[in-house]
Formats: structure tokens, C-alpha cells, sequence
């Protein structure tokens, strides 16, 4: 093994360093089991919050909280993790999916969230010009960089030459008076994020 | 993006404690996966606060089986983070018994770990070759026998 060696997280480094398969597969099945738990114990970290701390805001003792970080995905009850969530300053938002939701399926519910989100923006708009700007601002940026996103996709796919040329480019241009903004006004040059 | 890198004692006793301590190397493990992945999230590493993470002498953090199961044994895995490179060094890993030996071993591989990276032009860590690693690693055995020697009542832990 050489020391120069490195890894891009544990699980890969304990598969690659244990001599034993059921050692490493025990583990990986471990941090599959957690894989919750660890996000949420993450947030507290970022939080710089103690277990202690914790504990108190939520009103129940460290030792609780302490066997909760402990535990798996499956033993943690509904009501504990709003109150951790809460406490870290998050919450949970949960999307109910069919079991057999394609990549597909997934990527247009996504889509239709982002119109729905994209709608209610326009509604906080009103009537106010200032607010309406701002907003565009965002949309022009936000189109920017979800066109950016399929195009990269798209350039990762193993396409044939031919295939790739035909690849559309598009850029963010200067439109005309949007319709669902109150105000129509120049629109100004776009930065990716 | 966080990456790590064991170092070769720290492999060598790896594969001892997947044979002798699975449970416990296991539990430590997990512990080092949230170490990272708040490292990953942008957490300072004097800013983690968790029960598993003890901060020892010159930015080296021991992280323990702690949290991990019932009745196990108490070990330590020696790490220390360079904010520069992103990189979560692995030093060593032992137990109760081990302790100040792998305290010493860490706190000299970090000196020679400060030394490189003086001594770099760019500033950046150049990884230790096998041969200033088994020096340390002869220093701090050296060390470590010489506690053994002085010490009349148990086990030379901290």
C-alpha cells in the first residue's frame, strides 16, 4: 500500500484496506443503515451544537438524544426527528413517490416543483416593479444555469460525433415584454452561479 | 472535496483491528465517516462537537468507538485535517494500551507533516516517504518502550 495513496470517502478506504470482504460489507451495510442519522448529526455539527445543547432545546436528556444518534434510519420516531430538525434549523419537506419511480418520473416531478415554485415567485411579484426586477434577475440567472445543467448532461452522454454537433446551443438571450411580470424592462447580462 | 489518506501503519493496524476488534474498528469507522462528511459540509474542524471526538496536542483529533454499541472496548483513531489541501490524514490507531506511543507517533508524523510543508515551495504538503515515516515511526517506538520502562503500575495511558 503505498502512503501516498488516497481516498474520496471511508467506505472505499475500509474495502481497500480490509483483507476480510464480510468486514468491509458489514460496514458498508452499517453506514446504509445510518445514513440518516449521519445527516442529521451533521447539521448539529454545523450548528456547533452539543448533544447537551440539543437536548435542552428539545426538552428531553443528552442520553436521549445521544441514543438516537446512536440508532438507524428505521428506529427513529416521527415526532424526534421534526423536534432535532427544529432544533438544527431545518426542516423536513417529504415527497410520497410510487416504489417504482424512474430517473425520468423523478426528473419531471422535480420540473413540475420548479414551475410551481417559478409561479408563486411571480405571484410575490404583485404589481411591485422593484420586486418584479429583482425576480427577473433571478429567473434569467435560474435559466441560465438549469440549461447549463441538461447540457452538461447531455455532453456526458457517449454520443457519436455526428450525434454531439447536433447538439443545440442554447443562450440566454434578450426577450421581449414577459407577459406574467408586471413590468417589462432591458434585462441585463447573466452570470452562472 | 475532503479525501483521505491512511498512512502505512495506519494500514498495518487496520487489518490487526478488522481481525481482533471488528466491532470496535467498525463503530470508530463510522465515527470518521461523520467526521468527514462534516469536513465535507464546510464545518471547522475545531467547530465538530461530538462525544467521539477528542482534540489532543498540534491539530490532532483522536475519534473513539464511542456512540458505537454496547460494552466495547475503548480505541482511538488518530487524525489530523489540513484545511489546505483537504486532506484528513490517517495516522494510527490503537488502544488503551497503545496510547501514548500513538499520541507521540502522531504528534512527530504532524512535526514532519509541518516540516514538508514549510519546505515546499507552493506551499503544499508533499506526502512523507516510507523512509521519514519509519523514522517516526522508530522514534516514537523508542519512545513509547522507554514509557514502558518507567512505568510501574499498568497500562501507560494518558
Amino acid at each position: 500500500m503505498s502512503m501516498t495513496k488516497k481516498y474520496k470517502n471511508v467506505a472505499s478506504m475500509v474495502t481497500d484496506l480490509s483483507e476480510d470482504a464480510a468486514f468491509s460489507e458489514g460496514f458498508s451495510e452499517r453506514l446504509q443503515r445510518r445514513e440518516f442519522i449521519k445527516t442529521l448529526m451533521v447539521l448539529r455539527a454545523r450548528e456547533g451544537m452539543s448533544q447537551q445543547e440539543l437536548a435542552q432545546q428539545i426538552g428531553c436528556t443528552q442520553s436521549k438524544v445521544s441514543k438516537l444518534e446512536s440508532s438507524g434510519d428505521a428506529e427513529i420516531r416521527f415526532g424526534d426527528l421534526m423536534s432535532y430538525l427544529k432544533a438544527v434549523k431545518h426542516k423536513a419537506l417529504v415527497y410520497l413517490v410510487p416504489e417504482n419511480q424512474t430517473r425520468v418520473d423523478a426528473v419531471k416531478m422535480h420540473a413540475f416543483e420548479i414551475r410551481k415554485h417559478l409561479a408563486c415567485l411571480v405571484d410575490l411579484a404583485g404589481k411591485d416593479a422593484k420586486i418584479a426586477e429583482g425576480i427577473d434577475d433571478f429567473l434569467q440567472e435560474a435559466n441560465f444555469n438549469l440549461t447549463m445543467i441538461v447540457k452538461r448532461a447531455r455532453r456526458e452522454l457517449p454520443a457519436s460525433n455526428a450525434k454531439k454537433s447536433a447538439l443545440v446551443e442554447v443562450e440566454t438571450v434578450e426577450e421581449g415584454p414577459d407577459p406574467e411580470l408586471p413590468i417589462n424592462r432591458k434585462s441585463r447580462s447573466v452570470q452562472p452561479v | 472535496m475532503w479525501e483521505l489518506q491512511p498512512t502505512d501503519e495506519y494500514a498495518r493496524r487496520h487489518k490487526r483491528f478488522a481481525k481482533d476488534r471488528p466491532r470496535e474498528l467498525q463503530a470508530a469507522l463510522d465515527n470518521l465517516d461523520t467526521y468527514v462528511q462534516c469536513l465535507a459540509k464546510g464545518t471547522k474542524p475545531m467547530q465538530i462537537r461530538f462525544r467521539f471526538v477528542r482534540s489532543e496536542p498540534q491539530g490532532i483529533f483522536a475519534i473513539s468507538e464511542q456512540g458505537g454499541g454496547a460494552n466495547l472496548a475503548p480505541i482511538r483513531m488518530y487524525v489530523v485535517p489540513d484545511l489546505g489541501t483537504e486532506t484528513l490524514h490517517l495516522i494510527t490507531i490503537g488502544d488503551k494500551k497503545s496510547q501514548r506511543g500513538d499520541i507521540q507517533f502522531s504528534k512527530e508524523y504532524t512535526k514532519e507533516l509541518l516540516k514538508q510543508k514549510e519546505e515546499s515551495k507552493h506551499g503544499i504538503i508533499e506526502p512523507l516517504t516510507d523512509e521519514s515515516s519509519a523514522k517516526v515511526k522508530d522514534e516514537a517506538d523508542e519512545h513509547d518502550k522507554k514509557i514502558q520502562e518507567r512505568s510501574v503500575d499498568g497500562d501507560g495511558s494518558v
